[in-house]
């Protein structure tokens, strides 16, 4: 039994992060870390226990605020994220 | 192919079937030539023949013309069709025999310009004058006296069809054989649509506009002959307006279908007062005009009705019905269509038929109007029954795969359903040869192999469940290859790995309903004997961290093992021999750091759990003599590992800010008290030595906490206390009175 059995397609890897803390970069200079309960092959996921940052960025990089907000379960659409991983 | 003529973006738009026919006479002729004739030809009009000349002079003409537009007056009519050839004069009609026919044949030629539709929209109104009796007898009264007095229609038609370029146009007579269902819904589109090439529409709408009165005796010459000319291709056998096919149809749920012959004339007779609002009024001039408009108002709803009724039949709705259930219905409903079984049980759904309750589904989804005019549902429902039953009948028979090659067939032929879209690529995997580790050193488990293993044991759980369910065999091996139990391959053992991760912990207690009792103990023995690398035991240990507080997440973490494999195994252990028991213990002791394992909660629980299973054992049955002596070796090894570091299994004190915390430490109270219990007298003097500074340590924090809490605290130590027969008040510790 290898490795690669179990990545046949790309969603795989995201398959194996159910249940798991996923780190998801997003759109719009946010992040999304929660629990992955569920995704669909358009990368739309709901993530329990979730905490999304929202970076603002002004005038100089030095600037650079984020809000934090925190949501229990949380649907986030595939169209908006950027790339998903382990936190 | 009339189909495409439908014009979907008017359907709200009332129209009187009267008004259409009408309107092909009344339009303004000359509105469109420059479309049609181009702006070379400022008017093309039949009127610019020279009324003088007969058609046989005509006739005789082009020749010396030599097909080029806009010379000599006489030969105007025919110049338009030159222009549209396109500088071919090479089509320019030969002399012919019946030069009454010159006129009518051009149109002919121009088709072969024409689109499909075109010519369907086009034959629509030439077609309509096939039925002029039928039709309205006033509007087109057949002109006896027209026909010139050579001219045979038979005879002077088949010479027209060995032209040559008449057959470069879309032969005539086979369309028209298609055509005429539908002549009701291309109608509008005449008018619509064909505006543009009306190259012969002109010819139509002359015929019937009186007002251009030098012309009108020769374009009324033609005719009849346009008019009369359908019928070749209606040798086919339409005798009846089929116009009013759709009329049949909604006139068919009214009258009982008796005599369907019959029927069909009565319907004639009364779709004309219904579809010719016109002719009603003409038919009873004596009623009142709200009577009157009523019944216009009634026509034109049954021609809103019925515009499109008809197109479909009853096999064409039953095979879209068909169609729609293949994708909602499957012969796997737990799988494919889990939510709704589950739903359904919640719902305590009591039916034995399910198809009844697909059908019924859809039927209130789909917008049906049940049974139609008298409301049979009944009747509807059952045909949807039908119609499902066929449907997961097909379900059934279709391949599994998403793709399959016909065999003999080119190419493949995918397969989608309403949960899995159709596969466009499929990407076959080259298999991997099996890496063999030469080397003989143990691989590290990596996270991603551990959870894809994890998600297969998922998988086969899952169909191992749904096959449980519905009564089918079921092997574990899958499953139990899947889990890798006995692969001695990694450092650690896979199985053990999965354990780490919440899911796994939450597959333990609907895996083990699935194995054969020696598996069950396979895995319970893999479990004792790896316990230290089960990362929510080893975490569990105070010792794991500075300030020797175990945290929330790794708290909550051991909460879910004691709700999933603790239970099983609690459950699992009960029913286990004692041998079994004494083995486990002697695989933990000998396999694990037992000193360390005591220091975590969830080991020193397990360690517990096998001591009083065993003693229980002991109390209740009569144990074999070697039985009992390989016990209190393992005991002893037990014992050993622990004497001199009892008091670790009790996690620090722990002050936050300033304050004591206190936590539940129940569980190293049930563990001594066990181990006190299968111990002997001088194993029990060892236990309260070492552990005499925490039993006064918890009488003083018994009383620090007061109430239920210090209450509690006095009650755990007494569970110990009590197996040596003694007693704990907040105060002091007294001989346990029998």
């Amino acid at each position: 039994m290898s490795e690669s059995d179990y990545s046949a397609e790309p969603l795989d890897l995201i398959k194996l992060n159910l249940d798991e803390q996923v780190y998801i970069k997003l759109r719009g200079a946010r992040e999304m870390v929660g629990k992955l309960q569920a995704y669909d092959s358009h990368c739309n996921m709901v993530l329990s226990d979730a905490t999304e940052t929202i970076f603002e960025v002004k005038d100089n990089e030095a600037n650079t605020r984020s809000v934090s907000k925190k949501s229990e379960m949380i649907f986030v659409r595939g169209d908006s994220v950027i790339l998903v991983t382990n936190p | 192919m009339s189909f495409f003529g439908f014009d979907a973006t008017r359907p709200t738009e009332e129209y009187d079937f009267e008004e259409t026919y009408d309107g092909l006479g009344e339009r303004n002729t000359d509105a469109l030539n420059d479309e049609t004739f181009g702006e070379s030809q400022k008017e093309f009009s039949f009127a610019q023949a020279n009324p003088n000349v007969s058609y046989a002079q005509a006739a005789a003409e082009p020749q010396a013309r030599g097909g080029r537009p806009g010379e000599g007056a006489r030969g105007d009519d025919l110049q338009p069709m030159a222009s549209l050839w396109g500088g071919e004069p090479q089509f320019h009609p030969p002399p012919q025999p019946f030069p009454q026919f010159q006129q009518f044949q051009q149109p002919q030629q121009d088709k072969k310009f024409l689109s499909l539709e075109e010519i369907e929209a086009q034959m629509a109104p030439q077609f309509q004058q096939n039925f002029p009796p039928n039709f309205n007898p006033n509007m087109f009264p057949p002109p006896p006296g027209y026909f010139p007095p050579g001219m045979n229609f038979p005879p002077g038609f088949a010479p027209q069809f060995q032209h040559p370029g008449f057959f470069q146009g879309p032969p005539q007579a086979q369309p028209q054989q298609v055509q005429p269902q539908v002549q009701v819904q291309v109608q509008p589109q005449v008018q619509a649509q064909v505006q543009p090439q009306a190259q012969v529409q002109p010819q139509v709408q002359v015929q019937a506009q009186p007002q251009s009165q030098p012309q009108s005796q020769e374009i009324e010459k033609v005719k009849p002959d346009l008019s009369q000319f359908p019928v070749l291709g209606d040798k086919a056998g339409y005798p009846r307006g089929h116009e009013h096919e759709g009329v049949d149809e909604l006139e068919g749920h009214e009258h009982a279908r008796t005599d369907e012959h019959e029927e069909h004339e009565n319907n004639h007779s009364h779709d004309h007062s219904h579809a010719h609002s016109h002719a009603h009024e003409y038919a009873h001039p004596d009623l009142s005009p709200e009577e009157q408009s009523r019944l216009v108002a009634r026509s034109q709803k049954v021609q809103r009705i019925m515009k499109y009724s008809g197109i479909m039949n009853p096999r064409d709705k039953d095979f879209v019905t068909r169609f729609q259930l293949s994708q909602i219905v499957t012969d796997d409903p737990y799988n494919e269509d889990f939510y709704f079984q589950i739903y359904k049980a919640l719902r305590r759904v009591y039916n034995n038929q399910p198809l009844n309750l697909i059908a019924q589904a859809y039927l209130e989804h789909s917008g049906h109007r049940l049974g139609g005019k008298y409301k049979r549902a009944d009747v509807a429902l059952q045909r949807m029954q039908q119609q499902v039953q066929k449907a997961v009948t097909v379900a059934r028979e279709r391949p599994k795969l998403t793709q399959f090659a016909r065999e003999g067939a080119l190419g493949k032929i995918s397969i989608g359903n309403g949960q899995k879209p159709r596969q466009q690529l499929e990407i076959t995997q080259v298999a991997t040869p099996k890496r063999t580790d030469a080397s003989g050193t143990l691989k590290p488990v990596s996270r991603r192999f551990v959870l894809g293993a994890l998600e297969r044991v998922i998988a086969n759980i899952l169909a191992l469940e749904g096959a449980h369910r519905e009564g089918k065999p079921a092997v574990s091996d899958d499953l139990w290859a899947s889990m890798h139990v006995l692969d001695q391959s990694y450092q650690v053992n896979p199985f053990i790995e999965m354990l780490s991760y919440e899911k796994g912990l939450k597959m333990f207690p609907r895996i083990f309903p699935l194995l054969s009792r020696e598996q069950r103990l396979t895995v319970v023995t893999l479990l004792f004997a790896n316990l230290q690398h089960v990362q929510v035991v080893a975490r569990g240990s105070y010792r794991a961290y500075a300030d020797a507080r175990v945290p929330r997440d790794v708290l909550t973490h051991i909460e879910l093992f004691q709700v999933t494999a603790m239970k099983v195994l609690l459950v699992f252990l009960s029913e286990a021999k004692f041998s079994e028991i004494v083995g486990l213990l002697a695989i933990l002791v000998s396999s694990n750091n037992v000193a360390f394992v005591s220091t975590t909660r969830l080991g020193l629980a397990l360690i517990t759990l096998l001591i009083s299973r065993a003693e229980l054992i002991k109390q209740e049955f009569k144990i074999s003599a070697t039985d009992l002596a390989m016990w209190s070796s393992v005991y002893d090894d037990l014992f050993g590992c622990l004497e001199s570091r009892l008091a670790w299994i009790f996690p620090p004190a722990v002050t936050v800010d300033g304050e004591p915390v206190f936590e539940d430490d129940s569980y190293t109270w049930q563990f001594l008290a066990s181990l006190a219990l299968s111990g002997k007298l001088n194993h029990q003097r060892i236990l309260v030595d070492e552990i005499r500074d925490e039993i006064f340590g918890s009488m003083s924090k018994a009383k620090a906490q007061g109430g239920d809490a210090g209450a509690r605290t006095i009650l755990n130590l007494n569970l110990f206390l009590n197996v040596i027969g003694l007693n704990a008040t907040y105060d002091e510790i007294t001989e346990l009175k029998n």
